[in-house]
């Protein structure tokens, strides 16, 4: 008599869940890739400072970006004192994830978020 | 100057990467000492040459100008001992010290003279760029890039790299720099020029990638002139970055080959700046460097 034998774990499930597991490696992966590694400060359009995101750092200055106070916690940049009057971007909270931006219109102030993980120009 | 270039150009008009592509071309055929028609080739066999052109002549006027302000520790006429060795190449040979010694009084920058489009190698000095060709090549292309309508290029070659014009945004250049004492990545230095027809030259000296195992023994292709093997320093790469190019490829040489005792004046000057690494992953930098060590 011949006798089919079944296997409970076949190969094909296998592969599949190699798969799913690479799959669900990859959800995890992609945000933290897309966390922003440093911010950018620009008055006018001029770069005042780039400051890396990765560091806690309290309350401090920029030269050039005169009369805004700004905190780095936990991989993201706030401004928490502005000159101006109306301190949108203030109420404009914490940014770490790249591509993000801090506006002060009235003292031409951009903080922007930059990824790390873009490919570089060259290498060296 | 056997290197490959990349040659990558933003801008509104196709044409300017191919004259950068052909003009780096032609540079390469005039200064590559190995190249049988190439015009220094001509000048080593003949012991003069006419300089039509101006490239030659100009590049090694502008050399003897920096050895004259920063010191021949790096020196055109290298030739005989480059020749001797062949480091990076298949034919690399442990020279007979007779032959060093018989090659290093024909290595002197005062046997090459330059008089308006003429030069002149006296005393059986030949000549080898391969310090500074590269450099003066990327001049050469950025030139180019000024009389274009490209907003920004990258132009690399290898150990040297031409960053023109403004990128969009605001974004800055990132240059990876590679770790001299082992493999991947060491950090990333990002460079913006001010103008957007400014240009900023980077330079790497060091024997990570080019040197030649003679007997089992590591020889890089940087050579202490005075001794006629390759220089023994301490540190693994220099990178300078420099408004010009022939001065960052002439200043890696130089610095790399006076090791980090030498580096104190290098690294707070105006016209240029410095990023270090020596054997044990030390790092020294100028100060205005914008240079991000990864973690």
């Amino acid at each position: 008599m011949m006798r089919r034998s079944y296997s409970f774990f076949r190969k094909a499930d296998a592969m599949i869940l190699v798969a799913l597991a690479v799959f669900c490696i990859a959800l995890w992966w992609i945000p933290i890739r897309n966390q922003g590694a440093y911010a950018v400060i620009y008055v006018e359009n001029t770069v005042c400072a780039e400051i890396s995101l990765r560091t806690d750092r309290d309350d401090f200055v920029v030269e050039g970006a005169d009369g805004f106070l700004f905190r780095i916690q936990d991989g993201k940049i706030a401004v928490v004192s502005a000159p101006c009057q109306n301190e949108i971007c203030i109420h404009s909270g914490a940014i770490g994830s790249a591509g993000q931006s801090i506006v002060c219109l009235p003292y031409r102030l951009r903080v922007t978020v930059v990824s790390n993980d873009i490919m570089p120009d060259a290498v060296i | 100057m056997d290197t490959a270039f990349s040659v990558s150009v933003a801008e509104k008009s196709q044409s300017v990467g191919t004259e950068i592509c052909s003009v780096i071309t032609e540079a390469s055929a005039m200064f590559d000492c190995h190249a049988e028609n190439s015009s220094v080739a001509r000048l080593n066999r003949l012991g003069a040459l006419s300089d039509e052109q101006g490239f030659l002549s100009d590049l090694i006027t502008q050399t003897l100008a920096l050895e004259n302000r920063y010191g021949t520790d790096v020196q055109l006429t290298c030739r005989p001992l480059t020749e001797l060795w062949k480091i990076g190449s298949d034919s690399a040979i442990l020279p007979a010290t007779k032959d060093i010694t018989e090659a290093l009084p024909r290595i002197n920058d005062a046997f090459l003279s330059v008089s308006g489009n003429q030069v002149t190698l006296i005393h059986g000095a030949a000549i080898d760029l391969g310090a500074v060709a590269k450099g003066y090549a990327l001049d050469i292309a950025a030139d180019v890039l000024k009389e274009s309508d490209a907003d920004y290029a990258v132009i690399d070659a290898a150990s040297a790299v031409l960053l023109y014009g403004k990128k969009h945004e605001h974004q800055p250049f990132l240059i990876a720099v590679s770790d001299p004492n082992g493999e991947g990545i060491l950090g990333h230095l990002r460079l913006m020029n001010q103008a957007p027809d400014d240009s900023v030259f980077l330079s790497t000296s060091g024997d990570a990638e080019r040197f030649s195992l003679i007997d089992g023994k590591k020889y890089g292709h940087i050579f202490d002139l005075t001794t006629g093997y390759p220089v023994e320093t301490d540190l693994a790469s220099v990178t300078v970055v420099a408004e010009n190019g022939l001065l960052a490829d002439f200043l890696s040489t130089l610095i790399y080959m006076r090791g980090s005792a030498g580096l104190p004046p290098f690294l707070h000057t105006e016209n240029f700046s410095v990023l270090a690494i020596d054997k044990n992953g030390f790092i020294y930098q100028s100060d205005d460097l914008p240079f991000e060590v990864l973690p």
